[in-house]
């Protein structure tokens, strides 16, 4: 084993005893195969009872002794949105709910199940619950996302349902927010929790859209993949979905409104469902395209943290960057112990690059299809003197989310570079001499 | 590191779990990252092998087959919802370091687990298993279902791209 490998594999090692402790997992284990088995019951179930009364709920949760700590789902993947919420399981599909529901087990002629809610009637009585559904069996009278008030009129309540995995999440509350809020959170473990508590409405290309202010994800979040858009085509004719990204990433919704077909791309499916179904269009309109690019960002007003977009690794054009050809290089520390840049040029999988590796005995197709060569004189260079910095893998000071490009304290990039053969390939921004903006590349 | 498999072998699965599900959670937590999904991704595992307990038990190498549920459960939980990025370690740059890599700076300690968490998922199984786990590349193969060969090309490639990253030659 080489020096590198015995320090990664003590890296490794070392990382490993942040690993969660042990405790309870035979009881959790338990817990989630009983789940696991009395669902495959109940779906058996279900297709007969909802003929005599429904709705009826797929078993959700424990053992039933209402144990408010077996509610809450072993998810520390999120956060809870503000306040007391917490998070409810039923197998891999997680929804937030106040948190000052409990979970009831209810009797529906014979058939027990259970249902979360503020009371046990409130639950029971499905006036204000959560529910969970095998979604195989699930015969809903509305499209998923749809949140309408309840037709009874002593219930003054709004009722909705989302999909989630293999399972339909069904709630109703007497605010209509509130219900929205619910099942915006409904996902699938591992899928970002969606904060569903601030909702804005959005006018363009002649369709009216409601979509959780960033998407749910905060300020801080990736929301490149999430966009609503609007594609011509006849009704019999869906459009291909152009794919954003791998469809796993993502929640999708089509639908043909007024003439045109329009599209949304969410964090969930949930979350597709639900801003899906607000959609209506305006005005008569043939526009097409997708409703703001930066469409967190357009939501909320704020301008972006920085002016020009490292593109986690590529740049890439922004509006508002003076310098649309930034320099590439990578920034080490000098013999002299003061920070220098050496640029850089990229050579990719062709003619070109083969004929470098060939005449520098390199190996070839390169890894990842890429190799970044030096390209002219290396000269100093004072991270200090930037603008804004950003980083993006080892400059991630204080940063707890998703790998992304994110703002740093400029003073980072030499705090990073205490050692002498390390390097950080980096890309600057100039605006007449003045560097605006200095960004570490992710350079894989 | 965590010997799995060198300590007898009890009976019965909560005393299993007792002694085992450490390692198992250790395990999981470098390959995905972060404490919720290690967790998912154990207890997934174990409740899969619950119901089975009696015949696992009687395995000559139970902990082996146990720990391959963990990397499968890993991969199943990855292709079904990967992302684009891989999540990042919770790290702080004033994090203080003991134990196994002492011996390293903080800054590359936190340099070196970044980028081993930013590999595709593929590549970071294997590399796992093969530093973490210290599995010979056959038997990493035999535990994630695929050629000695091509396991051979996925550490290798990771290797290539964590050198890169600390900025440093190939050996």
């Amino acid at each position: 084993m080489s020096d590198f490998e015995e320090r990664l594999s003590a890296v490794i090692a070392g990382q490993a005893d942040d690993a969660p402790q042990g405790g309870g997992l035979a009881e959790a284990a338990r817990r989630r195969h009983g789940v696991r088995r009395r669902r495959q019951l109940a779906v058996g179930a279900v297709a007969v009872v909802l003929a005599i009364t429904a709705p009826v709920v797929v078993l959700a949760g424990g053992g039933g002794d209402g144990a408010r700590d077996e509610l809450v789902g072993n998810d520390g993947t999120s956060t809870a949105p503000t306040g007391e919420w917490q998070t409810v399981e039923d197998g891999d599909v997680r929804v937030a709910i106040p948190g000052d529901w409990g979970r009831f087990s209810c009797d529906f002629d014979g058939f027990e199940s259970e249902v979360f809610g503020p009371t046990e009637v409130d639950a029971c009585d499905f006036r204000t619950y959560l529910a969970f559904y095998g979604s195989a069996t699930f015969d809903p009278f509305a499209g998923p996302g749809v949140i309408s008030a309840n037709e009874d009129a002593d219930d003054h309540g709004w009722s909705g349902y989302v999909y989630a995995g293999d399972l339909a999440v069904t709630s109703s509350t007497g605010d209509r927010e509130l219900t929205r809020r619910i099942l915006a959170s409904a996902r699938v473990a591992g899928q970002p929790e969606v904060d569903g508590s601030e909702w804005r409405t959005v006018e363009d290309l002649g369709i009216r859209v409601d979509v959780p202010e960033f998407w749910g994800l905060g300020a801080e979040a990736d929301l490149e993949l999430y966009a609503v858009c609007v594609a011509p085509g006849e009704r019999d004719d869906p459009p291909e979905l152009e794919p954003k990204a791998d469809v796993d990433e993502v929640g999708v919704g089509l639908s043909y409104v007024s003439g045109r077909w329009v599209s949304v791309s969410a964090p969930t499916q949930a979350l597709g469902d639900l801003v899906m179904a607000t959609v209506e269009a305006t005005a008569a309109s043939s526009a097409i395209g997708c409703v703001r690019d930066d469409f967190g960002d357009g939501l909320s007003g704020a301008e972006p943290a920085f002016p020009c977009d490292p593109g986690f690794g590529a740049p890439k054009p922004r509006a508002g960057c003076p310098d649309p050809a930034p320099d590439l290089g990578w920034l080490s520390r000098g013999s002299g112990g003061q920070l220098v840049l050496q640029p850089f040029r990229t050579l990719h999988n062709d003619a070109e690059g083969e004929a470098y590796a060939q005449e520098n005995g390199l190996e070839y197709p390169f890894s990842n299809d890429y190799l970044d060569v030096p390209a002219g004189a290396p000269a100093a260079f004072d991270p200090l003197s930037a603008q804004v910095c950003t980083g993006a893998i080892a400059i991630r000071a204080g940063h707890r989310g998703p790998l992304e490009d994110h703002v740093v304290d400029c003073a980072d990039f030499g705090a990073a570079l205490t050692r002498r053969d390390s390097r950080i390939p980096v890309a600057v921004w100039r605006d007449d001499g003045v560097v605006v903006q200095l960004s570490e590349l992710y350079r894989p | 590191m965590d010997d799995v498999g060198a300590r007898p072998v009890p009976a019965a699965f909560d005393d299993w779990v007792a002694a085992r599900g450490s390692a198992l959670l250790r395990l999981a937590y470098v390959l995905t990252g972060n404490a919720a999904d290690a967790e998912d991704v154990v207890q997934d595992a174990l409740s899969r092998a619950l119901p089975r307990w009696d015949q696992i038990s009687r395995l000559d190498d139970p902990d082996a087959y146990v720990r391959r549920m963990v990397v499968n459960a890993h991969t199943s939980w990855w292709r079904k919802f990967r992302r684009r990025e891989s999540p990042a370690a919770d790290v702080r740059t004033d994090e203080v370091v003991t134990g196994p890599g002492e011996g390293l700076h903080s800054d590359e300690r936190r340099r070196l687990w970044a980028a081993c968490q930013a590999l595709p998922a593929d590549q970071r199984t294997a590399v796992v298993l093969r530093y973490y786990e210290q599995l010979e590349y056959d038997e990493i193969a035999a535990l994630t279902g695929v050629r000695e060969g091509t396991v051979r090309s996925r550490v290798s490639r990771g290797i290539a791209v964590l050198r890169q990253e600390m900025g440093e030659r190939d050996e």
